[in-house]
């Protein structure tokens, strides 16, 4: 359950800068998780050869990620905005697939881990004892997802951006340089995932294939939200990360990874507009 | 004078690629024979996952339907000794039965966009978590035919060139099948479909309907091309023929060729999946993978360039052409 709270907050991070994009783009980007592994790898090298911290990885990783998001957006999405959202989906999959195998042959395929400097220091809360890593994901994921809304509520750019995910034809009408803002919240969502891999990299046995996997989830939790609303990302992040984690005790680790999708699938059948959203 | 060119293009072209596609076998050695029926076997998978497209449906989970052919068929020849040509009927029939709930889950009420593509893509996941955890289906270390009984009563042939002819026809019979459809009143309506739903439902086509009618058509020859492919290597497993990695690549050279064009899959298969193969060949042992890195590099090249397709560029560039002599005759 507590775990299930701590995979929630990684997921929200992950979740929130897909549902950003999917707001002021109308494009999934379908290679999102793939681009968490990647930041995983990059913290993962960081620890071996300069024994850099996980945690500390970050100064590098999210102005890593920023650079690069601003880079995707410009040579793959921007040429294909007017596209249909299918055509930029099944693009991004051809980003999946480079990505999954460029790791694959660096790396190859045997699952990694990484440790910090705080791990392995079980912290009994209540009844429940939970791993060092656990809390500090769940706690630095919470202040990043609450910063983040603030951005989007209160500042300039936030406004831009709500403008355009209302109407970009309207909000380019009023004045707000769309290209602009998709670019900015593009290159937003990938410093997000700068954050959520360092965290979640002490949690997970690093493998070059799984980013797909992290980018369902995603969509599932974009979905539960509602499309495109930041505060039904969030919760759906811990609806899923909770029913993972229960359904992992429950029964087994393997049933548990189909259960994001079960539960995706029943939802669109009954509320296919989302949790949060309205029709 | 274009409608005659444009005739010879449409049956010269196809004859000559089918003469030689009919003596190619004689002039390769084994190795390259069985990227050749590989290659084979992908356009015919690619282009029974048109079928479905041409209504404007991106299926990911075409590997099921595929799969469900070759597990029932094998499962039937293991278990009750009966031969794969009576057995891969009930393997068609197991996979419009899953085209069915499919269908049930997805065109039976207004979705948002992306989400039949994302629906299907979840159910792959499952479909690949079901089979790994199931005993009798072998889990992942897959099931595997005895080669001991080979006898084409059994649809199991020493050599490799009855499955090369044997895949060639199902080729021709699956494009003949896409062109019939797509001349007749239904493909018309799928089309309607395709360019606009509302539009479509407003003149009076039942959108679900012809949605369902493609779908369980495509489902069941996508599970014929299972039986093959298990009959073929003689041992099928969640990885080689359920994988999420088919069901990406079967799309992606759809739509570099172009969707629901008839020779765009083609085309694009029979370029890039030999490629793919020869790279994997020469350089397997050293980068595994380097084949898909290719893909992805040559997508999303050719998507941000062409995102209609190379059979989509190619139409648009005529359009332009007759255009441009009509105005100039004006």
């Amino acid at each position: 359950m507590i775990l299930g709270l701590a995979l929630g907050g990684v997921y929200a991070l992950m979740a929130s800068g897909l549902t950003m994009i999917y707001a002021v783009t109308r494009h999934i980007n379908i290679a999102h998780g793939d681009f968490l592994t990647l930041v995983m790898y990059v913290s993962f090298t960081l620890f071996k050869t300069f024994e850099i911290d996980p945690y500390l990885s970050t100064v590098i990783t999210v102005p890593l990620m920023f650079g690069l998001g601003l880079m995707a957006f410009r040579f793959l999405l921007r040429p294909m905005l007017r596209s249909s959202p299918l055509t930029v989906f099944m693009m991004f999959f051809g980003v999946t697939l480079v990505i999954q195998n460029t790791l694959n042959i660096v790396f190859k395929a045997q699952a990694l881990s990484v440790s910090t400097f705080i791990d392995r220091a079980d912290i009994p809360v209540g009844p429940i004892v939970l791993t060092a890593p656990q809390l500090v994901a769940f706690f630095v994921s919470i202040v990043t997802a609450i910063s983040f809304y603030w951005v989007i509520r209160s500042t300039e750019f936030g406004r831009n951006v709500r403008a355009t995910a209302q109407d970009a034809d309207m909000a380019s009408l009023m004045g707000v340089n769309v290209k602009r803002t998709q670019m900015f919240v593009f290159a937003l969502g990938f410093v997000l995932l700068g954050v959520a891999g360092p965290l979640h990299s002490p949690m997970v046995s690093l493998q070059p294939f799984i980013g797909l996997d992290f980018t369902l989830k995603a969509v599932v939790i974009l979905m539960l939200g509602g499309m495109g609303n930041f505060l039904g990302a969030l919760i759906g992040a811990f609806i899923i990360g909770v029913a993972e984690a229960v359904s992992a005790t429950v029964w087994s680790s393997q049933m548990a990874s189909a259960i994001p999708f079960a539960l995706f699938i029943v939802l669109l059948k009954l509320r296919p507009q989302g949790l949060f959203g309205r029709r | 004078m274009g409608g005659i060119s444009r005739l010879r293009v449409g049956y010269v072209v196809p004859t000559i690629a089918l003469i030689a596609a009919g003596v190619l076998p004689y002039a390769l050695g084994p190795y390259l024979l069985h990227i050749a029926i590989y290659t084979l076997w992908i356009i015919y998978l690619c282009v029974t996952w048109n079928i479905l497209a041409s209504c404007g449906q991106r299926s990911l989970c075409h590997p099921l339907f595929v799969g469900s052919g070759a597990y029932t068929s094998t499962l039937i020849f293991l278990h009750l000794g009966i031969s794969p040509w009576i057995g891969m009927w009930p393997g068609v029939f197991v996979a419009i039965f899953i085209a069915l709930g499919v269908g049930f889950l997805c065109f039976t009420s207004r979705q948002p966009p992306l989400t039949f593509a994302l629906i299907t893509l979840a159910l792959n996941f499952i479909g690949v978590f079901a089979v790994s955890t199931q005993g009798f289906l072998g889990r992942n270390d897959g099931l595997r035919i005895p080669w001991s009984a080979a006898s084409p009563k059994d649809f199991l042939f020493l050599s490799k060139l009855p499955y090369y002819y044997i895949i060639l026809a199902m080729v021709i019979g699956a494009l003949a099948v896409y062109r019939l459809i797509e001349r007749s009143t239904l493909g018309l309506r799928l089309k309607a479909i395709r360019d606009n739903e509302r539009a479509a439902a407003a003149v009076g086509v039942d959108v679900a309907r012809h949605k369902f009618i493609a779908l369980l058509m495509s489902a069941g020859l996508s599970a014929v091309g299972g039986t093959f492919w298990a009959q073929y290597t003689a041992f099928i497993s969640p990885d080689n023929i359920l994988s999420v990695t088919l069901s990406i690549l079967l799309v992606l050279f759809v739509m570099v060729g172009g969707v629901a064009t008839l020779w765009g899959p083609v085309i694009a298969a029979a370029v890039l999946v030999p490629l793919g193969e020869i790279l994997r060949g020469q350089l397997g042992s050293q980068v595994p993978g380097m084949n898909l890195i290719v893909y992805g590099v040559i997508i999303v090249a050719s998507l941000i360039l062409m995102p209609a397709g190379i059979m989509g560029r190619l139409r648009d560039q005529r359009m332009r052409f007759v255009q441009s002599k009509r105005i100039a005759r004006q």
